[in-house]
């Protein structure tokens, strides 16, 4: 269950931050997202040998907390996806579809020409995308 | 023997450059929101893309005429058909559908399903009353009028604060009092309004008429 999706731009500027439990702590699940940004630089300057250099968009697994779970997603222009969800046993395939369906929402909402970049996302349009991409998240859920 | 005037745009978009329509929509979101910068005022601006459309439709009638090679429309109603079918088809890559005519004949709609122009576009709050896509009705505009001789007033509203946004227009036509006599569209001179929509959104029916 993904309890929160994030979008940080390339100097680490919060561009979209969506939490979608009521139950934790909203400013909790901030301060997860925002520490997993270290370990995405970390990741980043430091690839490793044997990473996967064919697709070094998806970072996977960040690093798994309490009770949460954070996948990373890096694009080319260095703004970074990240996805909180709750323990749950899920296939990588999925996140990483998962993942492409983010972006591509994401790209479509910059093509906005009112959107500033570097601005937080203020579209309405990409939030309810987001929140049916989160809704339908699950096993099985292919894009 | 000259050849048929075609009855959909098909052919003719085949035939003719195309641009990538990514490009083309993120320029014009471009220069509405360079338009917005400059001028500020949504009126203003409104005005100004009709304008930008006026000197477009003026030239680009000449463009249409020869290489779709339609004969004279006989009434209102066939103009309008041949607007949707073939123009936009030609110029846009998308058909407008005619409906909503009113029962005199002079007020249609023309819906576009898929506008090109807004696709990715959200109007923000502060610009609810921007008509988004007055180029087009700019265009026809300048266009028809350069065949009817008659004055023309179209304007266009556009729903703004939904994921999509949608273009629609209502256009007042009257011709001028005294009439020259150059080569008309139609024989007879109808007062013609002239509604066009995007969105696939109907618009409300005015009542009264259009101050000049």
């Amino acid at each position: 269950m993904i309890v929160c999706v994030a979008v940080v731009g390339h100097e680490n500027n919060p561009l979209y931050l969506q939490s979608f439990t009521e139950a934790d702590d909203a400013l909790k699940l901030h301060h997860i997202v925002h520490s997993s940004l270290d370990v995405i630089d970390e990741r980043v300057n430091n690839p490793k040998k044997s990473g996967s250099t064919l697709n070094e968009t998806f970072l996977g697994l960040l690093y798994p907390t309490e009770n949460y779970k954070v996948y990373g997603y890096l694009t080319n222009t260095k703004v970074k996806l990240i996805m909180v969800m709750t323990d749950l046993d899920v296939k990588d395939a999925d996140v990483r579809s998962f993942f492409r369906r983010f972006h591509a929402a994401y790209v479509d909402a910059v093509s906005n020409p009112f959107h500033v970049p570097g601005k937080t996302t203020t579209s309405k349009s990409f939030g309810q995308r987001v929140g049916s991409m989160v809704k339908s998240f699950g096993p099985g859920a292919t894009a | 023997m000259a050849p048929l005037a075609p009855k959909t745009g098909d052919p003719l978009f085949a035939n003719v450059e195309r641009v990538n329509a990514e490009l083309f929509t993120l320029t014009y979101g471009a220069i509405v929101r360079q338009l917005l910068a400059d001028l500020e005022e949504v009126e203003e601006v409104n005005k100004q893309l009709d304008l930008m459309g006026y000197n477009i439709g003026v030239r680009l009638i000449d463009e249409f005429l020869a290489k779709s090679n339609v004969s004279r429309c006989v009434d209102f109603k066939e103009t309008a058909d041949i607007i949707a079918k073939v123009g936009f088809k030609m110029f846009l890559g998308v058909t407008a559908t005619v409906t909503n005519w009113n029962a005199e004949g002079t007020t249609c709609s023309l819906v576009l399903e898929d506008n090109p122009l807004v696709d990715f576009v959200e109007l923000p709050d502060t610009c609810q009353g921007l008509h988004y896509c007055n180029i087009l009705s700019g265009v026809l505009r300048g266009a028809l009028e350069m065949r009817r001789g008659g004055e023309a007033l179209l304007y266009r509203r556009i729903r703004g604060g939904v994921p999509r946004t949608g273009g629609s227009g209502h256009g007042q036509w009257r011709p001028r009092p005294s009439l020259h006599p150059r080569p008309c569209l139609w024989p007879t001179p109808l007062p013609a309004v002239l509604a066009a929509e995007a969105g696939g959104r109907r618009m409300r029916r005015r009542t009264g008429v259009n101050e000049d």
